[in-house]
């Protein structure tokens, strides 16, 4: 929150080294795309190297995949969307609300985070159970990895897939526990009003982070569920 | 002030307390759309798209499921870019960026299967 003192010498919620909103917000939104032009070459390795394996052993990746549930992989996907909602409702709040001493947006704010937060949680913990299962039926990469098909030409390169599963997966997971962390810490500003109509940059940056990750897992869903119905069940 | 003028907009019960008037003016950046509505149907395109490449994949259809789910990938995505990260509204600077990663990654992704595509004895696809 800026003193009254400063805010007579600036706009409330204009940082001193931007002459205007726009200026200021194009700032904001510039570094934001530029941080996930990165996060799109980071993830973009390891979809390249899995298009490679896959290609190479492309009866042990459908052999793989056929070990995942499509059905928990659907029903995660949906779950995602939501929180991706429940966040576009935050971004919505900081953008239309408006600041009074007695009434401000902020719990609005807080309301949506919250909502993320939820729906985020639902998907790590079907995902920690989707883990829990893998690892019950010997699926992790490593001494203790017994390939689920034996019938196929490249059985042992079943742990190729899994190796990637585990990566692309838990990389992304790894992405949400951040933005869920980030989140945590957004609810104390929101409540004190730190964003309003003029300055919410940073709840709709932290929006394309989370609108990112979603993305993320819209392309893991196929990539990893869906590639295995192709044929019926190897065994 | 106009843009926030929406039904579903709460803060308009609280016109009463004398701040309604000068409180939404500043918007320097304004004539955006702020109604959550048109988001809410993108939601559910993306539910109803989800649903489509769940049901596809329920029937086996060989190396034309990769293709069918993929293109339905690329939908989804686009909904999410267009809709909920707003690149629309952004000026042309962010524009240029934002599209230059998705661009960087088709041409990375071009070479990538142009080479591996064309190696021989790379395509024993399973029941095929």
């Amino acid at each position: 929150m800026t003193s009254e003192a400063t805010a007579t010498a600036h706009k409330a919620g204009l940082a001193h080294h931007f002459e205007t909103y726009a200026q200021q917000k194009e700032s904001s939104f510039l570094g934001m795309w530029l941080f996930m032009c990165q996060e799109v070459m980071f993830f973009g390795g390891l979809f390249a190297a899995y298009v490679n394996y896959r290609v190479m052993y492309p009866d042990a990746f459908i052999a793989g995949s056929q070990q995942l549930n499509v059905t928990i992989g659907a029903a995660n996907t949906i779950v995602l969307l939501c929180s991706s909602f429940t966040m576009l409702y935050a971004v919505w709040a900081a953008k239309t609300g408006y600041r009074t001493d007695r009434f401000h947006n902020g719990w609005q704010i807080v309301f949506g985070l919250i909502g993320t937060i939820f729906f985020g949680s639902i998907f790590l913990i079907v995902k920690y159970f989707e883990y829990g299962e893998k690892f019950a039926h010997h699926l992790v990469p490593g001494h203790g990895f017994i390939p689920p098909v034996a019938s196929i030409a490249n059985p042992k390169a079943t742990e190729i897939f899994f190796s990637l599963y585990f990566g692309m997966t838990g990389l992304h997971a790894l992405h949400m526990v951040v933005g869920m962390g980030i989140m945590l810490f957004m609810m104390r500003p929101a409540l004190r009003g730190r964003w309003d109509v003029n300055n919410h940059n940073f709840v709709e940056g932290f929006g394309l982070y989370w609108h990112f990750v979603d993305i993320v897992w819209i392309f893991l869903f196929p990539f990893l569920y869906l590639i295995g119905e192709a044929v019926p069940k190897l065994h | 002030m106009s843009q926030n003028s929406h039904s579903h907009e709460p803060h308009h019960g609280r016109a009463g307390d004398g701040h309604a008037g000068h409180d939404h003016g500043h918007d320097e950046h304004g004539h955006h759309d702020h109604r959550l509505l048109p988001q809410f149907f993108v939601l559910l395109a993306l539910f109803g798209l989800t649903v489509v490449t769940y049901g596809v994949s329920l029937i086996h259809l060989g190396p034309l499921a990769d293709l069918v789910a993929l293109v339905i990938a690329v939908a989804k995505a686009s909904l999410v870019v267009l809709f909920f990260m707003h690149v629309k509204e952004s000026t042309q600077l962010v524009k240029v960026i934002a599209i230059s990663g998705f661009f960087w990654i088709l041409l990375f992704f071009a070479y990538l299967v142009a080479d591996i595509w064309t190696r021989p004895g790379t395509t024993n696809f399973p029941g095929w």
